[in-house]
């Protein structure tokens, strides 16, 4: 099988020769080649030859899974939905880059989502956070498309298959991170009709957005951020109200669309996962990030939804080679054995990986992957 | 009016227990009953919920923003000797970790549970940890770190205090997303903060509060 043909016959639940491997290495790419972190988000070319140089090392490697075109160095510092701090820039060369949390926008800013939309909104915001321009807004965007293009043909000339068409965030988690979560959380208490009415605008952008990325870079697949908002923050009724219901309308959307939603579920979603049960069988991809059960996951998806994860952070950098096979041949086993299953990491693999644990995670897929 | 006010505080509800709280001032309560018989209890009801699992995090977060409005008020007209001081706690994030959400969390409800609490913010250097421990004494340190990478210094900050004579009747707490218990323990801390509630009931198993 093409690594394409791996990837969607997971996706349809099927059984593939091979378990595909998909972590989302980004940055330790770079450091493995040598590279400054800085170095890496800061020159595409230099973080695609550490692409290169990671691919070579491990053939295993058949899916990239990549949102390097969103978190690139000047992207972020422009069109990025929160302010970071970056290595090199804000912090020192060899570190991660974080996230700055505050209330970026007010509750009034609700109204300017209502009366001139979430686009004209956005470009308000970035000018505010990022103290960019017009100009350089319309450039980032460029330079968006560009990179992520150019990732997914490059990852093709080496014979990888590229997971991601487009990028985009739900909108509830979206307005939690510009607002801070605190005040997010008020608003759900306080303002909650309003609240409903903003994220009906901002999901239906959002929507628009992630259908027209999938068709401009033609992979009908498409990444959806969904941080925090989870039943191990918030209730039943405040998920089903603000989360669960703008989740529900982007999926039925974007499968209309022909594009697969992957939904990149960080933090704990066990508690949630029987919603995706009301979506149609191998239609929807979740990503888990290490957090949630992801053998409880199986229990309650398995035939379902195809799972991606779930090698967690802690693992990468404390655990021991043999820790880490050891999980990577129980994930393969009692989830890859039926089809329906990615290996991947849980979320980033981090920049202070051991390098014998990143070893260990490609080795199992050889040893243990093909079905 | 007491009960109201404590309810307001269960409920969440920012504005009504500033109102509560001002007007209980106004009428003369002692403010110290206030604290004592309205506002501490409420916290403690708010607990008790939380780990019934009644509550979620974004409750507790908006019912611990209603104990500080009150606080607040309540604060500047209670003298030193009328403050419930259950112990003092230095909390910080480590050098390079911008992460304030889930610290600013603890510092909250440590503050609802009678402790005094010195936050010493994000992105704090080892040898600041080591200058204020050495300056304020507290009893214990909290120190947080959430990503994987920086959550090696937990252990180095540990370190460092005991090289520099300060760690002998301090405790030391650890908290933060990646850490685990196993991780607290090889960082040598005296208690893993799982979560914000639970870090208050180990802060008082700790100091026998």
């Amino acid at each position: 099988m093409t690594p394409e043909q791996r990837l969607q016959t997971a996706i349809l639940l099927g059984k593939p020769d091979r378990v595909p491997c998909a972590p989302l290495i980004e940055s330790y790419a770079g450091r493995r080649a040598g590279l400054s972190n800085y170095e890496f988000m800061y020159n595409y070319e230099q973080a695609e030859l550490a692409f290169v140089q990671l691919q070579q090392e491990f053939p295993w490697w058949d899916v990239m899974r990549s949102v390097y075109f969103v978190f690139h160095g000047p992207i972020q510092k422009t069109i990025g939905f929160m302010k970071p701090m970056m290595p090199g820039v804000d912090l020192p060369p060899d570190s991660e880059y974080q996230m700055l949390e505050y209330e970026a926008i007010t509750r009034d800013d609700y109204g300017l989502i209502l009366e001139a939309g979430f686009h004209s909104f956005l470009n308000e915001f970035y000018k505010r956070v990022h103290k960019v321009n017009d100009e350089e807004i319309a450039k980032a965007r460029r330079l968006q498309l560009d990179i992520l293009n150019s990732q997914i043909n490059r990852a093709r000339q080496r014979g990888q298959t590229f997971l991601y068409g487009g990028f985009t965030v739900l909108a509830a988690p979206l307005l939690c991170m510009m607002r801070s979560l605190e005040q997010f959380i008020r608003d759900m208490y306080q303002v909650p009709s309003l609240l409903d009415r903003v994220l009906e605008v901002v999901t239906e952008a959002l929507i628009a957005d992630g259908i027209a990325s999938a068709r401009k870079t033609g992979i009908p697949r498409l990444f959806i951020g969904t941080a925090r908002l989870t039943c191990q923050l918030i209730s039943v009724p405040l998920f089903e109200r603000f989360v669960w219901s703008s989740m529900k309308q982007t999926v039925f959307k974007l499968l209309d669309a022909g594009i697969t939603p992957i939904f990149h579920l960080d933090s704990d979603w066990t508690k949630n996962l029987e919603y995706f049960r009301e979506f149609p069988p191998g239609k929807v991809v979740i990503e888990l990030d290490s957090t949630t059960d992801i053998f409880q996951a199986h229990r309650i998806l398995g035939g379902h939804t195809c799972i991606i994860g779930d090698v967690g952070a802690p693992l990468f950098t404390l655990g021991k080679p043999e820790q880490v096979q050891e999980y990577c041949r129980k994930l393969l086993h009692e989830l890859g054995k039926e089809g329906g299953f990615i290996l991947g990491s849980g979320c980033h693999v981090p920049l202070e990986a051991k390098h014998e644990n990143i070893d260990a995670f490609f080795r199992s897929v050889e040893e243990w992957g093909w079905l | 009016m007491l009960e109201q006010l404590g309810q307001a505080v269960i409920d969440g509800d920012v504005s009504l227990a500033k109102e509560r709280t001002q007007a209980g001032l106004a009428d003369g309560v002692d403010p110290v009953k206030l604290v004592n018989e309205a506002l501490i209890p409420a916290m403690n009801k708010v607990a008790e919920l939380w780990n019934e699992g009644e509550y979620f995090l974004s409750d507790v977060i908006l019912c611990a923003n209603a104990f500080s409005g009150s606080m607040d008020l309540i604060t500047p007209v209670l003298s030193a000797s009328d403050s419930k001081n259950n112990g003092k706690i230095m909390i910080g994030v480590v050098e390079g970790d911008m992460h304030d959400l889930g610290k600013n969390i603890v510092v909250a409800m440590l503050r609802a549970n009678g402790f005094e609490v010195i936050d010493l913010g994000v992105d704090v250097p080892q040898k600041v940890f080591i200058e204020k421990v050495r300056e304020e004494k507290p009893d214990i340190l909290g120190i947080g770190a959430y990503m994987s990478t920086t959550m090696v210094q937990l252990k180095q900050n540990i370190d460092a205090l005991e090289s520099e004579g300060l760690r002998d009747g301090l405790k030391i707490i650890v908290g933060g997303v990646c850490v685990t218990e196993k991780a607290a323990k090889d960082a040598g801390a005296d208690g893993w903060g799982r979560d914000a509630l639970y870090t208050v009931d180990l802060a008082k198993k700790l100091l026998g509060v």
